[in-house]
């Protein structure tokens, strides 16, 4: 597999949200708005790219015995920084994802690449591979968290794009909007992608 | 099986030992802002803009050696404080005091704000036990807005404002928290 479709397998085939749906508990909470989805998946993003860059590198140094709590400890170390840096330096975003930036520790996207594809390959693939699964993991946060504030909320960004008069659809913002929602959303890319295969 | 023991348990603390340093390092580096941020959090946008109108947070001052001198000499006084606005430019200084004079039922605790030349930007009470919807009208604008202002200097008589009427004891009282703020601001701050 070459480099740049190591870095598109995660964004299209292997899309974390749409295709492996992991990490699911995080996606149906957070994406009320876009913004918060956004910021959930750069935070991603950051986890995904370090841990992947340090358990690269560290492939040959960790035992087989002790790599599953070597992982944790790497994967809880950024989340910690990336945890720090946004109270220090995005409050407000850090105010509204909440409890869900530590638990990015748990989120099995990060351990199932830390698993799957950093502890066997290269550096610089591993570093392509974080990048591919988290802009894959931000594109599906953004479409999803996006329909649920136009729908919910008439708005994008917090700018009104529809008119007073619609009546904002409360159950696109609430849990079972969620759920509803992100099957659509699934469903559009299946059928999508198996046309395109056709 | 001994040696291997030892071999996967020094892996992990190795590894827990780097990861615990970079994050007691960064810790440290952001400890700051992030108390900083909390404490803006923690401050009601009301309060701020009634006691100096812009600011985003009250700083403690500076010269901590001058506070506890104050704290020592006029035993009302709880803290002095800078206004900033967001961008973080000084826009005065802050007293908090209790007052010296009792309410109906106790001290009150107020915020006094003063611009740089001297004049009170603003006053609000952030405690009291008076008489709720009698002796609290204090805390309203209606009263506190009309020391906006004054020079902040002079101490201010009691012919100088208008009390409240049937709470004469808590406007009293509030008078004495803003003259004990005005008495630590000329003396120390000015």
């Amino acid at each position: 597999m070459n480099r740049f479709e190591i870095f598109k397998n995660g964004i299209t085939k292997e899309n974390p949200i749409l295709v492996q749906q992991v990490g699911m508990c995080a996606t149906l909470t957070i994406t009320t708005s876009l913004l918060n989805g956004i910021g959930m998946g750069i935070a991603v993003i950051a986890v995904l790219t370090g841990s992947n860059i340090v358990i690269s590198a560290l492939r040959k140094f960790i035992p087989d015995e002790v790599r599953i709590p070597a992982f944790i400890i790497v994967i809880a170390a950024f989340t910690t920084m990336i945890d720090l840096l946004m109270h220090a330096y995005t409050f407000e975003l850090y105010k509204a994802l909440g409890v869900f930036i530590p638990l990015i520790v748990v989120n099995c996207i990060i351990l199932a690449r830390a698993e799957a594809f950093a502890s066997k390959n290269s550096i610089v693939d591993s570093i392509i591979d974080g990048l591919g699964m988290g802009v894959g993991y931000l594109v599906a946060m953004i479409l999803l968290s996006g329909i649920r504030e136009i729908l919910g909320n008439g708005t994008i960004l917090g700018f009104r794009i529809l008119p007073e008069a619609y009546e904002p659809m409360m159950m696109a913002v609430q849990p079972p909007g969620a759920f509803i929602l992100l099957g659509l959303l699934i469903g559009v890319v299946n059928y999508l992608s198996r046309r395109k295969k056709a | 099986m001994k040696n291997n023991f030892i071999k996967l348990a020094g892996v992990l603390l190795i590894i827990g030992a780097v990861a615990s340093g970079v994050l007691a390092w960064l810790n440290d580096a952001t400890k700051e802002r992030i108390a900083m941020n909390e404490a803006m959090a923690s401050m009601d946008p009301a309060i701020l803009e009634a006691v100096m109108p812009g600011s985003v947070m009250f700083n403690e001052h500076e010269d901590t050696d001058l506070i506890e001198k104050i704290k020592s000499e006029n035993e009302k006084f709880i803290n002095l404080f800078t206004a900033v606005d967001a961008s973080g430019n000084e826009l005065g200084k802050v007293v908090r005091t209790w007052s010296t004079v009792k309410g109906f039922n106790g001290d009150m605790e107020l915020y006094v704000g003063f611009t740089p030349d001297g004049q009170i930007s603003g006053a609000t009470v952030i405690s009291h036990q008076e008489t709720e919807g009698l002796g609290s009208r204090v805390t309203l604008p209606d009263f506190t807005n009309q020391f906006i202002g004054r020079d902040g200097t002079a101490v201010i008589g009691e012919s100088d404002y208008d009390a409240i009427a049937g709470a004469t004891m808590s406007s009293k009282s509030f008078l004495s928290g803003i003259n004990n703020a005005i008495a630590v601001y000329a003396e120390y701050v000015k």
